[in-house]
């Protein structure tokens, strides 16, 4: 079984206990959490009522203010005290989030492997392979995997483009469906890859892909749009219109979700407006596809005037003994 | 004249350093390029600012990372200072 830490803290090394067991978890928590308040109220450093408080909070919440009063028994204050309950409000909303988002039930761990996730995110792959770039990444198997490509040379991005450059870049192009998406939101998609109707930032409905967007302090400039089939039902009108003229490429957007047609599941009873309808059946058939207008490949020229005054140089390397500074 | 300051120049006594300098082409796209040049490559990007002619930016020094934007993003802070601890 896999050991998040937690069976070593709560609850010992018996084989027998589940660290995934919330209700044992909570109950030892509990306990544990009780203890410390007593011993934190006898040694005046909270009072009764912000015992009370603390004792009813959930009991993740409380064990992590009670961990930073316990840090800060040699110097406690009120000033102190409302302080890091504030701080551990916000740990516990951003913990139960990204624990939500993971699977992982340790909100620190959560927290760290949602900063990992993110950081992959912006990782560029010029050769990309989903299953090997998967592998080599230890990509979990909800996340779906990006692909940065250039726009093309008149800065729009075409059917014909597209279906191109995912070619050159080893990703199938049978049977394939496309979803225009913010960049922002794309990176958020690519951290939680969830495969829930309901919370889902890679398939769902728009409201509440928006909703999850706000929950998660992104700014409502993503525009989503229908799912769009280009090679088992292919529209010209309809591909120019939302990939290259807009619904947010040019406005508001500058990525596309690439999903493989033949993944799609419908939903039952749901909408079955474009995209609305379906859930991807496994996220690692969708590609993140994030366009650049410039291209990382394409390097600025060497030549220009000076639009800004120097910076203040950086220390760098030695230079050999004989270079000085004027006087 | 040079606009180095004297805390930058003692920075420089032995030192390259790497500057950011900003440009933009003619369609108006800017771009910056972090530039490993010595005290006069140095002095010579501020008088050609000055001036406001034409420059070739490998006149300098070395370009060490290049991209497009007005301003850097913080991963090339990052990757400057992987390039550069000392600089850190």
């Amino acid at each position: 079984m896999k050991d998040f830490g937690f069976s070593e803290l709560f609850f010992g090394d018996s084989p027998m206990d589940d660290p995934f067991d919330k209700g044992k978890r909570n109950s030892a928590l509990r306990n544990q959490n009780d203890a410390a308040l007593e011993r934190l109220f006898e040694a005046g450093i909270i009072t009764a009522a912000q015992k009370e408080d603390i004792a009813g909070c959930a009991q993740e919440r409380a064990q992590y203010q009670i961990q930073k009063l316990q840090a800060l028994e040699s110097a406690p204050s009120p000033k102190h005290y409302d302080q890091l309950s504030a701080e551990a409000g916000a740990w516990y909303q951003a913990g139960t989030m990204a624990s939500r988002n993971t699977g992982i039930l340790d909100y620190t761990a959560a927290l760290k492997e949602l900063e990992r996730l993110k950081k992959l995110s912006v990782e560029r792959t010029a050769n990309f392979d989903a299953a090997s770039y998967s592998a080599r990444q230890n990509i979990p198997n909800r996340a779906a995997p990006i692909i940065q490509l250039p726009l093309d040379e008149d800065g729009s991005c075409t059917k014909e483009y597209l279906l191109r450059c995912l070619n050159e870049a080893g990703v199938s192009t049978k049977n394939i469906c496309v979803r225009t998406f913010n960049s922002d939101y794309v990176s958020r998609a690519l951290v939680t890859g969830t495969d829930n109707e309901s919370d889902s930032p890679v398939i769902g409905n728009p409201e509440k892909d928006l909703e999850a967007m706000h929950a998660y302090g992104i700014r409502d400039i993503a525009r989503i749009t229908n799912v769009l089939p280009i090679s088992d039902n292919p529209s010209e009108a309809d591909w120019s219109y939302e990939v290259k003229h807009g619904n947010g490429m040019e406005q508001y957007g500058n990525a596309v979700i690439v999903y493989r047609s033949d993944g799609l599941k419908r939903i039952e009873g749901a909408n079955s407006g474009g995209l609305y309808g379906f859930l991807v059946e496994n996220p690692l058939d969708a590609v993140v596809a994030v366009f650049h207008a410039n291209a990382p490949n394409k390097t600025p020229p060497t030549t220009g005037k000076h639009t800004g005054e120097p910076e203040p140089p950086k220390k760098g390397p030695d230079l050999p003994p004989e270079t000085e500074v004027e006087k | 004249m040079s606009v180095i300051s004297f805390q930058n120049k003692l920075m420089l006594k032995s030192n390259y350093g790497v500057v950011l300098c900003r440009s933009c082409t003619e369609n108006g796209e800017p771009f910056f390029h972090y530039v490993m040049a010595d005290k006069k490559g140095i002095e010579q990007m501020h008088r050609d600012y000055q001036s406001g002619k034409e420059v070739d930016f490998f006149s300098y020094g070395e370009i060490v990372l290049s991209g497009w934007g007005v301003n850097p993003t913080p991963e090339y802070e990052l990757i400057l200072n992987e390039l550069f601890p000392q600089a850190a």
